[in-house]
């Protein structure tokens, strides 16, 4: 004896497939209920307490393996402001080589660091740029500009027998500005926008007389 | 065998393919072809990319390579769906229903994810003060009295240090604990600000301007702040929420200077 | 002491109702629009799938007009609460405009009823017809005024005439983004119009037993989807104009809007705006099937996906991943890793975007011209369309509604901390910035509220009403 279309001893499926679909249906609307009181209470507010997510997504702590291996170059312990990696970074852009001839620096106790060589490395971010007061020796000096910010700067320095600059570099860039400084102070600054007012500047020193450690 | 429902709607859908809905074998034939790009191309953007010499300039960190992996697979489904051949149409209205609702809340999940989880979110600009993992529970309940809408402290204080800006007729109460210690000679903080919130009328607050530390005997307009705040808090706030408001004042002491702000 | 609204909290509650009361009133702005046209098709080419479109339309424009009017009582009831300074503070500055707001919401109303129960009566004859399509422009052009209205408090919020205190009314009302707003809101409800009704066809055919039917509602599927694809075309151009206006009036809100705390708002737009093309080409795929002989074009087709694909990649790349100005990197991840590397800085740049955006609209295009072709070549067989299509009828509503209730939140949070923007500061507990991840919670809420309402219409119209049948 056969039942509709379905051959003798096949079971029917009909009923079956009818509470799955109804399952399905139901969970469906279920899920949908859950996901809509999850979300209205993630964005219930409390008065007067600012949302603070500040939560990072866990894979933005990874990162590509060059710059891992680069990473771990530990800062120049001369440069004393640098508290951010700001000059270690910048060994990282393309080119430049791994192995850098540390120009000698120290920290005096006035703030200034001072330069003795004829390379001044300077890091730029925002809205600063490290160090920010140095002390050098007067003559042919090489700037290193690194921007490790996330804008494009400039770089602008005025003083006696000096007013240049440097063409516009973008974040990750290093470029290289050659000067001859004479005896006296110079004003370093960042002319775009109103970087310089909020604290893109250096006050340089061209002395021959360094401290010195 | 074919279910009267799908024949008309079915047949005939794509040139030279079968009439019903295309078994999981056929639809995996289909497909194979971007599934295999989408492997290959994984492979390079994650072993590859970060090989490559530094001189190149293809350094992209991993919140790139994770956009390129998602750009990647969603090309890659994309490719999928456009070779997937018909589907079955849902046989009731609650299917109908049901599978709608699946389609939007699919969509709308996948974009709370990408909001939340994959695009990084910022903190709410916060300076030198307490942060909320130093507080303690009282701290936590006072700033709570601070915030409750019963007593309205922030309908005319802020706590810029913490972030709070309420309104603007009262003083900025970021440094009010270490304030409080000097404003009346003799006097703890804990007193002082008790005397504040209770008897607002007992001593006037100076102006920062006028230069002055403790507060004055009369309000003077040169001098002081006029005397807004409403007595009669101790009627309406039970001594724990005072105490507990107290407590949380006593602990702000701002440095006073903020994150650069936008504005 | 100042109100709150309980559990939620005053700016979630305000957010749900506004961006409700957006919602609805977007569909019985947008949706008139179209069936006037439908209807005025109708008469010219004596096609009656118009006609059956016309009406069945406009019965779910009825019975949802009655939601926007409860939103918006609800809307100002919540205003009235937690909102007291700023309420009272635009009603005395813009009160004409309330009131022309309330007189001529009467007229619509009127308006609609008389050209809902018309219908019949005045379809019997020509002359009658063509005084149903009048009393149908009357109902759109007082619709259009009702936005331009509304639209003239939204600018006045954002872009407020410089010198307040002392500016006219007429110049409150003529703000930097009244036009901006009003040309992006209209092509915006057209384009939402034409979805929601593709939205509904989708359902009908799903549910439709009967082959004339699904042929029916393929059909109208198709024309809603080419209603709202073709006023979406224009709409990131009445985008950049709406931008470029907020930028000429305040230079600090470019950088808020693209570097600082809403940058993060606009990666999301990219992605959603490339998911709504992508979903209407995959649409224009699907259809191409159900041509006799359109099969030919697939090469092309894919082609043009590619081209698409790239384009929507480009488009979407971040310039960087810090959310806003103060972000650092988090600690043990360099700056760098979270820039573009400068080689390919120029993806991150307006060119690149513009660039990827110009092509996703012209390829689009390229595929209505070859839709265009395969149906000169070929009949056309409506009903025969792989269920899949409605699906995608159903994910691009889907799509724009988030990404409406997403411009919303871009739109409200370019006031900053401001009720009126450099004008009247917002005082309450939530005059902060929300979180992107807040901000998509809220747009998936309202969203699927929206969706809820909109099911239940569909089943008041058409289930129940059907029951007499």
């Amino acid at each position: 004896m056969t039942r509709g279309p379905f051959r003798r001893g096949e079971p029917d499926f009909t009923r079956v497939k009818s509470i799955a679909t109804g399952v399905s249906a139901l969970a469906i609307l279920a899920l949908t209920l859950l996901l809509m009181v999850w979300m209205i209470a993630q964005v219930a507010e409390h008065p007067g307490v600012p949302r603070e997510v500040g939560k990072l997504p866990r894979w933005f702590a990874g990162e590509s393996a060059v710059h891992g291996a680069r990473e771990r170059v530990p800062a120049p312990a001369a440069a004393a402001h640098g508290h951010e990696a700001g000059v270690a970074i910048a060994s990282i852009k393309p080119g430049t080589p791994a192995a850098r001839a540390p120009s000698s620096k120290a920290a005096a106790d006035d703030g200034f660091v001072e330069v003795a060589g004829a390379r001044i490395e300077i890091a730029l971010s925002e809205y600063k740029m490290k160090p920010d007061k140095i002390r050098a020796k007067p003559g042919a000096v090489t700037f290193v500009l690194s921007n490790v910010g996330r804008f494009a700067h400039d770089f602008h320095i005025e003083g006696p027998g000096v007013d240049a600059y440097a063409a516009k570099f973008s974040p990750g860039r290093t470029v290289h500005l050659e000067v001859t400084l004479q005896e006296g102070e110079y004003k370093i600054s960042c002319p775009l926008s109103n970087h310089d007012q909020r604290g893109m500047n250096i006050t340089l020193v061209a002395t021959s007389k360094l401290t010195g450690k | 065998m074919t279910d009267p429902v799908n024949t008309v709607s079915a047949a005939n859908q794509n040139s030279g393919s079968a009439a019903a809905t295309p078994t999981w074998r056929q639809r995996w034939q289909r497909v194979r072809g971007a599934a295999l790009f989408a492997a290959v191309a994984l492979v390079v953007i994650w072993a590859g990319l970060p090989q490559l010499p530094a001189a190149w300039g293809v350094q992209f960190g991993t919140p790139y390579l994770t956009f390129f992996s998602l750009a990647v697979a969603g090309a890659a489904g994309f490719f999928m769906l456009l070779n997937w051949g018909p589907i079955r149409p849902p046989r009731s209205a609650l299917t109908t229903f049901a599978s709608i609702l699946f389609v939007y809340v699919a969509t709308v999940g996948g974009m709370v994810a990408f909001g939340n989880w994959y695009y990084p979110q910022f903190e709410t600009p916060k300076a030198g003060a307490s942060s909320a993992s130093g507080e303690s529970a009282v701290e936590k309940r006072g700033k709570e009295v601070f915030l409750s809408p019963q007593f309205g402290c922030f309908a005319c204080h802020t706590i810029e240090a913490l972030g709070i800006r309420g309104g603007q007729r009262g003083p900025d109460l970021s440094s009010a604990g270490r304030q409080a210690e000097v404003r009346r000679r003799g006097v703890s903080a804990e007193d002082y600000l008790r005397e504040a919130i209770v008897d607002p009328w007992a001593c006037f607050t100076p102006l920062p301007a006028s230069g002055l530390i403790e507060c004055q005997a009369a309000v003077d307009a040169a001098k002081t702040y006029p005397q807004m705040m409403p007595p009669g808090a101790k009627e309406r706030m039970s001594a724990q929420e005072l105490s507990d408001l107290i407590a949380f004042l006593k602990n702000l002491r701002g440095a006073g200077e903020r994150d650069a702000k936008r504005n | 002491m100042p109100l709150d609204f309980p559990l939620i909290g005053a700016r979630t509650a305000i957010w749900l109702v506004a961006q409700l009361h957006l919602f609805f009133a977007a569909f019985v702005l947008g949706a008139p629009i179209f069936i006037v046209v439908a209807e005025w098709l109708g008469l010219r080419t004596g096609d009656p799938r118009y006609e059956r479109l016309a009406q069945e339309t406009m019965k779910v424009v009825a019975i949802a007009y009655s939601l926007t009017a409860i939103f918006g009582v609800l809307f100002a009831f919540v205003l009235m609460g937690p909102y007291q300074p700023i309420t009272n503070y635009l009603f005395k500055a813009l009160y004409p405009v309330w009131v022309a707001y309330g007189i001529f919401i009467l007229i619509e109303t009127v308006c609609m009823y008389v050209y809902w129960y018309t219908w019949a009566p005045l379809s019997r004859t020509a002359a009658g017809k063509w005084a149903h399509i009048g009393i149908g422009v009357a109902l759109n052009v007082l619709g259009t005024v009702l936005m331009l209205l509304m639209n003239a408090v939204t600018g006045f919020m954002n872009t407020p005439p410089k010198g307040i205190e002392n500016a006219t009314l007429w110049a409150m009302i003529d703000n930097a983004t009244w036009w901006p707003f009003n040309l992006h809101r209209f092509l915006g409800n057209v384009t939402f119009g034409g979805f929601v009704v593709a939205l509904f066809a989708a359902f009908m055919f799903l549910t439709s037993r009967k082959d004339e039917d699904r042929a029916f509602y393929d059909w109208m599927g198709y024309i809603g989807n080419l209603i709202g694809v073709g006023a979406l075309i224009t709409m990131p151009l009445a985008g950049y104009i709406l931008s470029r206006e907020f930028f000429i009036y305040d230079a600090q809100l470019a950088t808020f809007m693209m570097a600082d705390k809403l940058s993060g708002y606009f990666v999301m737009q990219g992605l959603l705006v490339v998911l709504l093309f992508l979903g209407a080409n995959f649409y224009m795929w699907l259809s191409m099937q159900r041509i006799e002989g359109g099969a030919r074009f697939t090469p092309h087709m894919k082609a043009i996906f590619g081209v698409l694909l790239a384009g929507g990649i480009i488009w979407v790349v971040p310039q960087n991943f810090f959310p806003d100005l103060l972000a650092k990197a988090p600690a043990g991840v360099s700056e760098q890793a979270l820039i573009l590397p400068e080689r390919f800085t120029f993806l991150g740049l307006m060119v690149a975007k513009a660039l990827a955006v110009t092509a996703i609209i012209i390829m689009t295009f390229v595929t209505y011209l070859l839709y265009r072709r395969a149906r000169a070549t070929g009949a056309i067989r409506w009903g025969r369309i792989d269920p899949m299509a409605q699906y995608v009828l159903i994910f691009i509503p889907a799509v724009a509604i988030y990404l409406m209730g997403l411009m919303g939140a871009i739109r409200s949070f370019t006031r900053m901390d401001y009720h009126i923007y450099g004008a009247v500061k917002d005082v309450t507990p939530y005059w902060y910035t929300a979180t992107l991840g807040h901000s998509a919670i809220m747009a998936a809420v309202t969203a699927l509220l929206f969706f809820m309402l909109v099911a239940f219409v569909f089943w008041v119209g058409f289930v129940v009403g059907k029951a007499d049948d």
